[in-house]
């Protein structure tokens, strides 16, 4: 029998490999889907996350067990159940039109996804009709904004205007190297934070009040 | 004259870097979201994947690329006198600053930049010595979009006489900047001859060139005028987590820059600036720090070994105050740089996050202090001064002596550097440096005054750039 612990630490450990390995063991060995998702993978990210509030653990460390505890999930997505993984929330993520600066924002999504959301990123260089339809889709709590270029980071205005005059109930962050809390305010962002670590605290906070 | 030089990496060094990058720019290509460029790769022979997007480039394009760049190059001003060659032996200073932030050095209060703020760091730009040449200060947010970078150029042009270095982000954007550009010069061969600006383009680490950055580099190339390619890959998070492999990832960005630039236009004249950051693992923000300048420094050994000019930082710092960190972080950074002689050495303006008028008066002074440093010293008979000594011999003094009378005034001599006794200090007011340089920016500000464009070139150009907004907005 696979021992969830290894799961577990594999996750802590960033193991991609070992990590899809014994997951696909231990639901060969027909233990209980959600006794691996809880008891291996969530309680491993649960772990990078206390290290890295500790200042333990940084940044590559967080991402690959993150990316980790996603593929572990691919395993078992098939066999899961509506209700049997509890979503911290809905967000949809993209690069505001006309930059196309990628890394930033993939990094967030990430990292959120490690947090427990459902991550839809729409990619670079999207206008506001995209993240309006693509929110719709989702149902999503939250839209986030990337833009790096002082260029493009005036586009985010347009975003938050469409996704207010479509009435939806989505939250929106914003974040990028020019962007600060000032700029949020000025074209009304419900949130910013400036970086990647801090966006899940901001997104959870957002998505609870 | 004996002149303090570092050189770190050694010749089996530069090469290994050199042929990792070609062999990066072969296996693993670049991609370039501009079909123009792929379209001038493919034709000299690179492998192009328009799909994708992808381009594989073969050695013998980046070699012939090396051969075609122009090894020396001018960089002119609105007034010839501020007119200077990049040719590897000396440095000139550029006023970078940090849009679209502006820093109070004395309270740290961090705010967007006006379109007043820009004007003023132009001011005093103009009137500060070691200052050769300037990049857009701030961002004026009012500005849309599509105009920004040509409302730049236009504030930069009408508010010093020096050589403005600016962004380019579309070809359209590119075409009304050298517009302008030549109208004041005097035509598209007049500013081929006296570039009084260029631009810089940045690539999008790892390996990506961004498809409007690109396409105005080309119009640029065509134009005579010169490029900055200015990758910035971050070790452990845009390249490889070791100083070496991020030096390669840079290279390899430069490179295949340039190989669109000689393509578009044999002979283009091109500038490496090889910035290197390193990561705050907790954030994921850049930083500077030991490891970037190391990474920058052995990067323009490899460009002197390419015979190419570089352009570099060297005043950075990521304090927010005018404190002792902005102090060490840009003296630290700056004297090494020196040692190299970069072409061009960048920052002055620059604190933490955004621009800070009042520092560029301090850069200004580290710089002159620095430059004496590299300046060196002589060794000769007259230096010495045998006669000198053995004239006051034993237990005298110097003070009287006619050859201290010829030489004292070489000695360094600070202009804001305070290096009075405690009294004097005091007498004048106990000030810090910060408050120091406040004071004498105020007093540039109310007595400085730019030359103006003459009224009928300013005239045609008003034309440009109401043309331009027809067209762009």
């Amino acid at each position: 029998m696979v021992d969830l612990t290894k799961i577990k630490d594999s996750v802590i450990g960033g193991e991609v490999d070992d990590v899809v390995e014994m997951v696909r063991k231990a639901v060969d060995e027909g233990q209980s889907v959600k006794r691996i998702l809880a008891e291996g993978l969530i309680s491993g990210m649960g772990i990078v996350g206390d290290k890295y509030e500790k200042g333990d653990f940084f940044l590559p460390e967080m991402v690959i067990a993150a990316t980790a505890m996603k593929a572990g999930l691919k395993v078992l997505s098939p066999m899961l159940k509506p209700g049997d993984v509890e979503s911290a929330g809905t967000v949809v993520l993209g690069t505001a039109k006309g930059d196309i600066h990628d890394i930033g924002k993939s990094i967030v999504g990430t990292m959120l996804e490690g947090a427990g959301f459902m991550v839809t990123d729409i990619g670079v260089d999207a206008g506001p009709d995209k993240f309006v339809e693509t929110a719709k889709e989702n149902n999503a709590d939250l839209i986030g904004i990337s833009a790096l270029l002082t260029t493009t980071m005036v586009g985010m205005e347009d975003v938050i205007k469409a996704v207010k005059e479509a009435g939806l109930k989505a939250r929106v962050m914003i974040g990028g190297a020019s962007v600060t809390q000032e700029f949020a305010d000025k074209v009304g962002a419900d949130g910013y934070a400036p970086d990647a670590p801090s966006a899940v605290g901001k997104a959870k906070e957002l998505v609870k009040s | 004259m004996s002149k303090p030089r570092i050189s770190f990496l050694s010749q089996n060094e530069i090469e290994a870097i050199h042929n990792a990058s070609l062999k990066v720019l072969e296996r693993t290509g670049i991609k370039v979201m501009s079909e123009q460029a792929l379209g001038l790769l493919k034709k000299a022979g690179a492998k192009v994947d328009y799909a994708s997007n992808h381009v594989s480039i073969p050695g013998k394009l980046v070699e012939e690329a090396l051969e075609m760049a122009p090894k020396t190059m001018k960089y002119c001003g609105r007034n010839p006198k501020y007119d200077f060659v990049l040719n590897k032996q000396e440095t000139h200073f550029l006023a970078t600053a940090n849009p679209p932030l502006m820093i109070d050095g004395e309270t740290g209060e961090c705010r967007y930049s006006t379109a007043e703020d820009i004007v003023q760091c132009l001011v005093v730009a103009d009137y500060l010595n070691h200052v050769d040449l300037v990049w857009p200060f701030g961002t004026d947010l009012n500005v849309p979009g599509p105009m920004l970078h040509i409302v730049d150029m236009y504030t930069a042009l009408c508010n010093t006489e020096k050589h403005f270095e600016g962004d380019t982000v579309t070809a359209e954007e590119a075409q009304y900047q050298l517009e302008i550009a030549a109208t004041i010069v005097g035509g598209r061969e007049e500013l081929k001859k006296r570039p009084i600006i260029s631009t810089v383009i940045c690539t999008i680490s790892p390996l990506v060139f961004d498809k409007g950055m690109t396409e105005a580099s080309i119009e640029y190339a065509r134009a005579g005028v010169p490029v900055v390619i200015y990758p910035m890959p971050a070790a452990g998070q845009l390249s490889p987590a070791t100083l070496a492999g991020t030096m390669v990832v840079n290279a390899v960005e430069f490179l295949g820059g340039l190989v669109i630039q000689e393509l578009a236009s044999s002979g283009a004249p091109v500038v490496w600036a090889p910035s290197c950051g390193t990561v705050n693992f907790k954030t994921g923000r850049r930083k500077w720090g030991p490891e970037s300048s190391l990474m920058s420094l052995g990067l323009a050994q490899l460009a002197r070994h390419y015979g190419l000019p570089t352009q570099r930082g060297g005043l950075g710092s990521s304090s927010k105050l005018l404190d002792a960190q902005a102090g060490y972080q840009k003296a630290v950074s700056l004297i090494p740089s020196l040692l190299l002689t970069p072409d061009i050495a960048g920052g002055i303006g620059m604190l933490g996050p955004g621009t800070c008028l009042e520092t560029m008066v301090i850069d200004n002074e580290i710089i002159d202090y620095a430059l004496r440093y590299v300046e060196g010293l002589e060794v000769n008979d007259d230096t010495l001064a045998l006669d000198v000594i053995d004239n006051v011999g034993p237990g005298g003094h110097f003070l009287g002596e006619k050859h201290t009378l010829q030489h004292f005034r070489e000695g360094w001599m600070p202009e804001i550097t305070d290096m009075e006794t405690f009294e004097i200090w005091e007498k004048k007011g106990s000030k810090s440096i910060a408050q120091v340089a406040k004071e004498k920016t105020k007093e540039i500000l109310a007595t400085h005054k730019v030359v103006p464009i003459p009224e009928d070139v300013q005239k045609e150009v008003s034309r440009i750039m109401k043309r331009a907004e027809a067209e762009l907005l």
